[in-house]
């Protein structure tokens, strides 16, 4: 009974030292590689950490409501688009990896929103939008709503 | 005998099921507030650079911002431009969109776009300068 009891503290010290201690904003280590990434969370997997912005948009003009991303990890040489709400006011954003992945929410002012991300080296373009209402479709046109091609 | 070691077994292992359960709903919760928690950075912070035809580089606080060219670019104007970069950081000219502009004449404009041309890495591999343009709409 001792041992049982000594056993359960010293599995309990150790839970406590591997939540309080785990890398949530910045893992060191991506948890998925090729094409494996397809359609996962960049932040989840690990793929956001370090990675760049290759392109940003403000479609609706600069100074705008929206700012759209496209982001890129060479951890895990995937793509995903970023949309920011710069409008000061709650709304529905959506962000569009074209031709891909899309998602959207209802976003507090100055929070962004993203996609799924996708494994590849070249060709992707973001694409975002801002609404009263959701947008629950992929934004690909105009034009204007897309950063250009990289 | 047996019974009372069952029934203090379960006093223990109960309330450790618990804190494991709590474990993990805090694990969950951490997890989902790290979603959003993106940064952005302001050190160094760099002076005003002014670069025109006439100036096309400039060297401040081991900074240097080159101009490599311009032109027009359907309805926008097209800079391009090189920095170093101060760390390996995702450094970016602008990032609300003000903090670069174009101006002519006694016009200011902001950018509608700003992208990625390359970077130019240093002999250990490390990236040390990148290269991007910026789109101003002139009209």
């Amino acid at each position: 009974m001792r041992k049982v009891k000594i056993a359960l503290i010293a599995m309990s010290a150790i839970i406590i030292v591997v939540v309080l201690g785990f890398p949530f904003a910045s893992v060191a280590y991506a948890l998925c590689s090729g094409s494996a990434c397809n359609g996962t969370d960049p932040l989840a997997t690990g793929c956001s950490a370090g990675a760049a912005t290759v392109r940003q948009k403000w479609p609706y003009g600069n100074p705008g409501p929206l700012k759209v991303e496209l982001r890129f990890s060479d951890t895990c040489n995937t793509f995903w688009a970023r949309s920011w709400n710069y409008s000061g006011l709650y709304y529905y954003i959506n962000a569009t990896l074209k031709n891909w992945y899309w998602y959207q929410r209802y976003s507090p002012p100055s929070d962004s929103t993203y996609s799924a991300q996708r494994y590849g080296s070249s060709g992707f373009q973001a694409c975002g939008d801002f609404s009263t209402s959701p947008i629950t479709w992929p934004v690909t046109s105009p034009s204007w709503k897309c950063t250009s091609t990289y | 005998m047996l019974k009372t070691q069952k029934v203090k077994m379960i006093r223990w292992v109960f309330p450790f099921l618990v804190f494991v359960g709590l474990a993990v709903a805090i694990f969950q919760i951490r997890q989902a507030s790290a979603r959003d928690a993106i940064g952005y950075f302001t050190q160094p912070n760099l002076e005003n650079v002014n670069l025109d035809k006439q100036v096309t580089q400039l060297t401040v606080n081991d900074i240097t911002i080159r101009l490599l060219g311009s032109h027009q670019n359907g309805e926008n104007y097209q800079v391009d431009i090189c920095y170093t970069l101060p760390d390996d950081r995702d450094w970016l000219l602008a990032y609300r969109g003000n903090e670069v502009t174009l101006g002519v004449q006694d016009r200011v404009f902001l950018p509608v776009e700003e992208g990625t041309i390359g970077w130019l890495p240093s002999t250990d591999g490390s990236k040390t300068e990148r290269c991007e343009y910026l789109l101003f709409p002139v009209g």
